[in-house]
């Protein structure tokens, strides 16, 4: 089943006495539930925006969203839409309202009107999610980047959503705090969460089951990360580069050397080079 | 030879309180004149607090900070002075732009300098050049520029001050593949063609890989290591057990390393790697 479904979407912000600036130019993607889906593209190729669709924070100017189903375009859809879809974005400090983390965490359901009881299980639940319940009594702003990503991943988690969207949530973060939110959103994926994550990181990219490169508004490459990024040349073209290993492979591969195009990690490329020593 | 001197640095936050934090710990180095150094380490490693004490935006608990051999505190009424001298390029630091346009930005620091408007002209022409924004765009609002843009245009405001010392925090932050080389290039660019001393604070090792002369790692507010490129990537495990990350290639050579092959793990850009397992495999392939 599809959880998000984009058909022949498109968009242009349009201003006053100014030309249509189109940013999306007819986009079809089907993302199905309890899938890994990463979204690469340089800045201004579009995955914002698209981004912004799925949860119907922006409304297409042509064809159609479908958030389980529901048509964006509904304005009776809207809030189901937004609990079903919760969105993460790139600044953890313009997301945490509380001075308390299990305060902001309980800001969603709070609004959504639920009894105390139900609300404090959802929080306790939530933070455990993102290993955070030892700071459930602590205040937001003493806290690690990658720490403060998570109890915002908590927050949106207490909604229960069905689907993490995340616009670049590591960029201001340490590799610490990325490996952190990485390890989490992993988690939550095996556990059946649906997570769509904007990056510009290509590890990141490596770590979902498929990869979904943007270009001028457009998906342009789309497939399993291994699928990607063995295309190295056409990535470098778009503005995107490779994983090191993969680029290691390539340049091995354009000296004669034997090995497979498409490895990700530093694992599997040192275990493919011993393979080619031992021979 | 030594532009800045530090020398036993201590800064302590919130000291005799129950928030007491000790963020610098007796730091001592030397930056020399017209290096690259890269400053590395974990967040809360202290690198941040560091940096604030060389143009004097901290002042030390204890120890001292010396600019060509001079105290930056021997006269604390003249630390302005220091300021222009000593350049900060902060994070994000696009966020700080606020002028009407991009040209009376830039022109903010040398017009507070009370140089000459030609004076001020030059420099302002000049830094845009350095950071490659067309001329086209200095009578444009902030606003209208695109991100990458508006970051280039916040730097050249500290570059028009001519700083002897330029540092600069996580310049790439946030900024995609493309947006990063650019910024980097730069950077390099512009060090070539003046000949100043640059401090660059990042969390990517791959950068910091790509075009520092030597690198500061930094851990608990202590100098952790201080060296070449080479040997600070000689030693992946102890940076691993800082919580730094080593860039991939360095990695993938230390598991060939450990599974008893020789190589040498200094290697961090796949160029040198690629030459190593070329050799490894008999020269030019198989």
């Amino acid at each position: 089943m599809d959880m998000l479904r984009a058909i022949d979407l498109r968009f242009d912000y349009t201003y006053e006495n100014e030309a249509p600036q189109v940013v999306l130019q007819g986009v079809d993607l089907a993302i199905e539930k309890g899938s890994f889906v990463a979204v690469l593209g340089h800045n201004g190729c579009g995955k914002s925006t698209l981004a912004k669709h799925f949860n119907a924070l922006l409304l297409p100017t042509g064809g159609q969203v479908l958030v389980a189903d529901m048509d964006t375009a509904h304005e009776d859809n809207t809030y189901p839409i937004r609990r079903l879809v919760g969105m993460v974005l790139q600044n953890p400090d313009n997301q945490l309202v509380s001075t308390i983390v299990e305060e902001d965490v309980a800001f969603g359901p709070e609004n959504l009107g639920l009894p105390p009881a139900e609300i404090r299980a959802r929080v306790d639940e939530a933070l455990a999610a993102v290993d955070m319940t030892a700071y459930k009594d602590h205040s937001p702003h003493r806290l690690s980047g990658g720490q403060k990503q998570r109890v915002a991943i908590a927050g949106v988690l207490a909604m229960h959503p069905d689907c993490l969207l995340l616009d670049e949530p590591t960029a201001m973060l340490d590799p610490q705090g990325r490996r952190e939110v990485l390890d989490t959103l992993c988690r939550l994926n095996r556990e059946g969460m649906t997570v769509v994550l904007i990056t510009h990181y290509m590890e990141e990219a490596a770590l979902a089951d498929r990869v979904v490169v943007m270009d001028e508004g457009r998906v342009v490459l789309d497939g399993t990360p291994r699928q990607v990024f063995a295309q190295g040349e056409r990535l470098a073209t778009l503005g995107l580069d490779v994983p090191q290993p993969t680029a290691l492979c390539a340049a091995l591969r354009q000296r004669g050397v034997d090995i497979p195009a498409d490895l990700l990690t530093p694992e599997e490329c040192a275990e493919a080079i011993l393979a080619l020593i031992q021979k | 030879m030594a532009i800045i001197s530090v020398d036993n640095l201590t800064h302590t936050y919130g000291a005799h309180s129950p928030f007491e934090k000790h963020a610098i710990r007796g730091v001592t180095l030397d930056i020399h004149k017209g290096e690259l150094l890269g400053i590395i380490g974990h967040t809360g490693s202290g690198k941040s607090t560091f940096i604030q004490h060389l143009n004097g935006l901290l002042r030390p608990n204890e120890g001292r900070v010396l600019l060509d051999g001079v105290d930056i505190w021997e006269n604390p009424k003249k630390i302005r002075s220091v300021r222009f001298r000593v350049g900060m390029v902060f994070q994000y630091p696009e966020h700080q732009l606020f002028e009407d346009t991009i040209y009376k930005d830039i022109a903010f620091g040398p017009t507070n300098m009370g140089l000459s408007e030609e004076e001020i002209d030059r420099r302002v022409r000049q830094a845009a050049a350095y950071v490659g924004l067309d001329e086209s765009l200095l009578d444009k609002s902030p606003f209208d520029l695109s991100g990458g843009e508006k970051r280039r245009a916040a730097i050249a405001g500290v570059m028009a001050m001519e700083p002897e010392v330029l540092i600069l925090d996580e310049p790439t932050a946030g900024l995609d593949p493309r947006g990063r080389e650019q910024i980097l290039s730069m950077i390099q660019d512009y060090r070539r063609t003046r000949g100043t001393t640059v401090l660059l604070v990042t969390h990517s090792m791959e950068d910091v890989a790509r075009v520092a002369d030597r690198v500061l790692v930094m851990s608990d507010g202590r100098v952790a290591m201080l060296d070449t490129v080479e040997a600070v990537f000689s030693r992946a495990q102890e940076l691993e057990a800082i919580g730094l990350t080593v860039p991939a290639v360095t990695k993938t050579l230390m598991l060939l390393q450990r599974a008893g092959v020789t190589v040498d793990t200094a290697a961090y850009t796949v160029e040198q790697a690629t030459a190593q397992i070329l050799s490894l495999l008999g020269g030019d392939g198989i």
